[in-house]
């Protein structure tokens, strides 16, 4: 599943993870307020961004959804 | 969709904000000159710098260090491939950048507030058998950064020193102009404002090409600096070698903060195929120093049917022991727990042979230097550290520190170079024609209506370069098999990437660059038609001297990708009287 949750309770909206995902997967919400999934499929398992959390609202799972390859896609 | 567009005018751009990237930015910085940084990701917090929170080279001949025996114990690793001039001036120039590092509050593992000195001596790494006849008691060393404070740490002073960075700038392409490199045409990737930058000089830090085959925490390498280079016109060199390794299961480990059952150091463990040196500073640093040559050795026992696969621990030397002894008691828990089970029990462990990533090509290769400075064969242009093909690795990573050394060191003169290029010139203004020619090219994907997704097109770059019989254990047919396709590729699927957001947009570039990497190291592998270092082929399993001991070199011609060789020179070359087993004491399957 990669990246799994940021629990929105938790969620300070301090935006560190943000920063620290190499790949681009969390975004800040529109408002700016909380950080949320945005591209999870681009999630490289690196850890950076719970491991930067300050309050410990992100959990990532080691294992990854193998999307099925198609003919064209 | 449209969105506004930025145009930064700049004396030096630099493209990549890792050791590499950073050390050019303030060395250009500090001759006064204007200078822009950029990178995809948060610099700081992204690139292999930051993830290979390993360990810096150290070399000082008030330790003893000879520089002789540390030029041979590379040319070894490297078998013999290696620019040795590069090398002689990774090691002179180590204590340099180690001082300005220091300088600019990088910090280093410093235990009771004692510099710690890593120590390797090649009795305990079983090496003597190679170095030993030349060199004996060559000793190498190298310090360690703090995890994950180095990069942070280069970032506040290029800051400091007034270096504009901007971070999330996927820069697609470069701008060329009468024959040079006036700047480079990127994008951001959340607001997707088009940038358009015109700089005096440039150079590319992007690391380097990893086809995002999972596993190994770099899938943001996808060859941006070597892509665009190439299509620049520059020259590309040491394709064919490519690292494998595996660790996937050690990201497991840390997430359930228990030891790894099983990782590339129990790989590297495997005696049976020792085949590239340096097995057991891979041990060291799991997630970092794989030269992956057991892994190849493991992919080839399970392609010959012989799976399960064990490492042989009773098989290791009291030389070895001794070394993982002095690892463990020097780093005390973490060494435990990166050595992820009891070495000192011995007997057997199976290791999953089906857990294998691609890795990039070694420390030194990419886009090629014309000179000591780093200027490529295109005016404006100049690459550092995994961008750039020193060669200093030859055809196998070197480790032990060398790699953030030679981006430090790299970095440090390309970054001087392009500022001396630029203090003699005026700005270019880009013609307007080009640039609107230029631009089309960049938002392609994001202004088509219908196409392949990023996702789609980086699948299919994967089947071609990622299973362990492409680009690990080589063989004509299948290199040509892969090429026609990785061909196919380029030319119908690559224009054809589509992008829905900016986000995407940064993938579908990503994925056009790696099939264009993918098709260099087919190329280079099918072209050299010998065995050597990281280019393991099954077909021509051996080394061969008279003719190889030469490099690869890529350039566009006609439309296509032309390979090359070009000597090493002579007096870098082995004594070729001294019997091959000599000269290469590790064997390649089939030999």
């Amino acid at each position: 599943m990669s990246i799994e949750r940021i629990d929105a309770g938790l969620c300070t909206g301090c935006g560190a993870c943000v920063d620290s995902c190499p790949m681009d997967v969390i975004r800040m919400d529109e408002k700016g307020e909380k950080a949320v999934i945005k591209y999870p499929e681009d999630c490289m398992l690196c850890l950076y961004c719970e491991r930067d959390c300050p309050v410990d609202a992100i959990y990532v799972s080691p294992e990854k959804k193998v999307t099925p390859l198609l003919s064209w896609g | 969709m449209s969105f506004s567009e930025k145009r930064i005018k700049t004396d030096v751009l630099v493209i990549g904000g890792g050791m590499a990237g950073c050390f050019a930015a303030i060395k250009a910085k500090q001759r006064g000159l204007d200078v822009t940084l950029v990178d995809k990701g948060h610099i700081g917090k992204t690139g292999a710098t930051h993830y290979a929170d390993g360990n810096l080279m150290y070399f000082r001949p008030e330790r003893g260090h000879n520089i002789t025996d540390w030029l041979n114990l590379i040319s070894v690793r490297g078998e013999y491939l290696n620019n040795r001039d590069w090398v002689e001036i990774c090691l002179k120039e180590s204590r340099n950048r180690y001082d300005d590092m220091v300088s600019w509050g990088v910090p280093f593992y410093k235990p009771d507030g004692k510099l710690f000195i890593n120590r390797a001596d090649p009795s305990w790494t079983g090496m003597d058998d190679i170095i030993g006849s030349t060199d004996k008691g060559a000793v190498w060393e190298n310090v360690d950064f703090v995890s994950r404070k180095n990069a942070p740490a280069l970032r506040k002073k290029a800051l400091d020193y007034g270096v504009n960075i901007l971070d999330r700038i996927m820069t697609c392409e470069l701008l060329k102009q009468d024959g040079k490199v006036i700047g480079a045409i990127g994008f951001h990737t959340t607001s997707g404002d088009l940038y358009v930058f015109q700089s005096k000089a440039t150079v590319i830090a992007t690391g380097s090409g990893a086809f995002k085959a999972e596993n190994n925490l770099t899938n943001y390498w996808t060859g941006d600096g070597e892509a665009m280079a190439y299509r620049a016109g520059a020259t590309v060199s040491g394709q064919e070698f490519c690292r494998v390794g595996t660790d996937m299961p050690i990201r497991t480990a840390v997430r359930s903060q228990k030891p790894a059952d099983i990782s590339n150091k129990t790989v590297d463990t495997l005696a049976h195929y020792p085949f590239i040196t340096g097995g057991l500073a891979s041990w060291l640093r799991p997630t970092l120093n794989a030269e992956g040559g057991a892994v190849i050795g493991a992919a080839w026992e399970v392609h010959c049917g012989r799976a399960p696969l064990y490492s042989d621990l009773d098989a290791w030397s009291e030389g070895q022991m001794k070394w993982i002894k002095y690892y463990i008691d020097s780093k005390g828990a973490e060494g435990e727990e990166r050595a992820g089970f009891d070495f000192f029990k011995r007997g057997k462990v199976q290791f999953p042979a089906t857990r294998i990533w691609l890795a990039p090509t070694a420390a030194g290769a990419g886009i090629w230097p014309e000179d000591m400075n780093l200027a490529t064969g295109v005016p404006g242009l100049y690459a550092a550290g995994d961008s750039c093909a020193t060669m200093a690795c030859g055809a196998s990573y070197a480790g032990l520190g060398f790699g953030l050394n030679h981006a430090a060191v790299t970095g440090s003169r390309a970054g001087l170079g392009a500022a001396e290029f630029a203090l003699k010139l005026k700005s270019t203004d880009s013609d307007g024609k080009l640039l609107a020619g230029v631009k089309n090219n960049v938002c392609n994907p994001l202004e088509r209506a219908g196409g392949f997704t990023a996702a789609w097109l980086t699948q299919i770059v994967q089947t071609i370069t990622v299973p362990y019989y492409i680009l690990g254990v080589k063989k004509e047919d299948r290199l040509r098999a892969a090429l026609t396709l990785a061909e196919f590729i380029n030319n119908h699927l690559s224009p054809k990437v589509m992008a829905k957001d900016p986000h995407e947009w940064r993938m579908a570039y990503e994925a056009k660059n790696m099939a264009l990497i993918a098709e260099m190291r087919l190329q280079a592998s099918l072209f050299r038609t010998e065995s050597r270092g990281s280019h393991f082929r099954e077909d021509y399993p051996r080394r061969d001297d008279p003719t190889w001991l030469a490099w690869v070199k890529l350039k566009e011609k006609d439309g296509k990708i032309a390979a090359f060789k070009e000597p090493l020179p002579g007096k870098w070359w082995p004594d070729l009287t001294k019997k091959y087993e000599e000269r290469y004491p590790r064997m390649f399957p089939g030999e």
